[in-house]
């Protein structure tokens, strides 16, 4: 079992490239891995995404090559 | 019996480590109740409470900026010292990719915190996911009994 079987496949299966194109960008992704919309905010990509009637997108945000590792709220 | 929802850990784009190893997150999937979008959330058992990105209270039913919280919680935020305002609100846990089972809602309470950079919108904590479902993590998924 993998985070790449089924629906919830996302950033693992996406390019390289298109990754590096949203660093630090909130986005929707479909069953494919595909990016159906992306935005510099969580409530816009969801606004976003309910105007063009999108239905079950993954949303994440694709971090920042820099950005620290999480490891717990501080 | 219990039913169990396994969910594989994830790979969220995070870079690799510097021995080259992938991170990969024990996440599950969650949406508000209006939305028909699907949200990340990592399951955190050193984490006391749960919190998510401020700006998706808004689609929770919560005005953050005029609802009064059920109490506040103190913690970093964007680089400095605050308290973050903790909501009881509404969520559906969805099920695995493998399952067909419809989602479940659930009851939490969740810190709104403000400057959200991390790449899931919802950390599920202690208070609001351990407290309500029993959850097993190992190195490759997440099993939780509903």
């Amino acid at each position: 079992m993998s985070c790449h079987d089924g629906p919830y496949s996302y950033a693992g299966d996406m390019d390289q490239s298109v990754l590096d194109r949203y660093r630090e960008r909130w986005v929707g992704i479909d069953v494919d891995g595909h990016v159906l919309a992306d935005a510099g905010e969580l409530d816009e990509l969801l606004d976003t995404l309910d105007a063009n009637n999108v239905v079950g997108a993954v949303v994440q945000r694709i971090p920042g090559v820099n950005e620290p590792l999480f490891v717990g709220l501080r | 019996m219990a039913r169990r929802w396994a969910y594989p850990h994830c790979d969220l784009g995070e870079p690799n480590l510097p021995d080259g190893s992938m991170v990969r997150r024990p996440v599950v999937t969650v949406a508000p109740l209006a939305s028909t979008q699907v949200l990340l959330a990592v399951v955190d058992s050193g984490s006391p409470i749960s919190v998510a990105d401020a700006r998706l209270f808004d689609r929770l039913g919560i005005d953050t900026g005029n609802d009064e919280p059920l109490y506040e919680v103190p913690l970093t935020v964007g680089g400095g010292f605050g308290r973050i305002p903790v909501y009881a609100v509404e969520l559906l846990l969805k099920p695995p990719a493998s399952s067909t089972e419809p989602p479940l809602a659930w009851t939490l309470h969740l810190g709104a915190r403000t400057g959200w950079h991390l790449p899931f919108a919802v950390l599920l904590g202690q208070r609001g996911w351990f407290d309500q479902f029993p959850t097993t993590i190992d190195g490759h998924s997440t099993t939780v009994e509903l």
